[in-house]
């Protein structure tokens, strides 16, 4: 099992150590110099980034950086630059028997309840959250965001930083341009480019309170 | 025919002898509350009225409707 240092304090970091631990020892979590406080993280403790190297060094300890899609995914993408630089080799995550195309990804994570059909590329620095559904044969370029309860085609290329939102579509065999925000709930099932950003109208509140629907909603039950 | 019977008429999808009947929620098969809201808005919208939540709640059936749209007459 190896023995690993986690880049991140918040509540990504602890959905990921979640997975992390079952395969790997986490010895210290690393923040940026600023944000060093004395308080532990997750029971262990939390060293700057510029000290880290001194007490995790880089030849016996590898690295995963579990932060959020800030800046869409370029602030989690320049972590993993940071700690490569520094030496680090940064693990992965997946559940076993998961039918992805040849090697994942370094600082990849698929989280357990993520559904993964057969042939399925995925690049570095990927996360795939819970819930979502990735078809066969699609590509996960780097960076990218998968949100947990979204749908991709058989197929499919998600680009470079790509986010795709909770319960998402994506078409059989479209291409998602990199930097693309797709989000919560859209439907996409043509071809986008790069940058694209799909959104869709929120749900109005409807008129009645919940009191007054339940009124008259309980006449439809009265039909069977 | 009036025009609260062409509003149930156009919203439901029923024919003019239905539209004519006292039907209920439990009547008319695609009465749910989308349609319910489409209701309320071709009333509002024709009859150049303002329903309150509650009586949009107790509007269960034409006969109802057509009580509360003629205490606002």
């Amino acid at each position: 099992m190896h023995n690993i240092i986690v880049f991140g304090t918040g509540k990504i970091s602890e959905s990921c150590s979640y997975y992390l631990t079952k395969k790997y020892n986490i010895f210290a979590y690393v923040c940026d110099n600023d944000f060093v406080t004395d308080e532990p993280f997750l029971g262990k403790p939390v060293i700057a980034i510029d000290s880290v190297a001194k007490s995790y060094p880089p030849n016996e300890y590898a690295a995963f950086v579990a932060v959020g899609y800030q800046e869409l995914n370029t602030l989690r993408e320049s972590k993993v630059e940071q700690l490569t630089t520094l030496g680090y080799q940064l693990v992965s995550y997946y559940p076993q028997h998961t039918p992805i195309n040849g090697p994942i990804g370094h600082n990849s994570m698929i989280m357990d309840d993520a559904v993964i059909q057969p042939c399925v590329t995925v690049g570095n620095n990927v996360l795939v959250w819970g819930g979502a559904m990735v078809g066969h044969h699609s590509v996960l370029q780097d960076h990218c965001w998968i949100s947990g309860g979204c749908a991709i085609g058989g197929g499919a290329t998600i680009g470079e930083r790509t986010f795709v939102g909770i319960n998402a579509t994506l078409g059989n065999a479209i291409t998602v341009g990199r930097d693309a925000i797709i989000g919560s709930g859209a439907i996409c099932n043509k071809c986008i480019a790069e940058g694209s950003v799909l959104i869709t109208a929120e749900t109005p509140t409807y008129r009645l309170n919940s009191h007054q629907f339940i009124r008259f909603s309980s006449e439809f039950n009265s039909r069977n | 025919m009036s025009l609260l019977q062409t509003i149930f008429e156009e919203t439901f999808k029923i024919s003019y002898e239905e539209a004519n009947q006292d039907l209920a929620m439990q009547d008319v098969a695609n009465w749910d509350s989308l349609t319910h809201m489409d209701l309320i808005s071709a009333i509002e919208d024709k009859l150049a009225i303002r329903l309150s939540s509650d009586e949009i709640a107790d509007m269960t059936s034409f006969d109802a409707i057509k009580r509360i749209v003629n205490e606002h007459q």
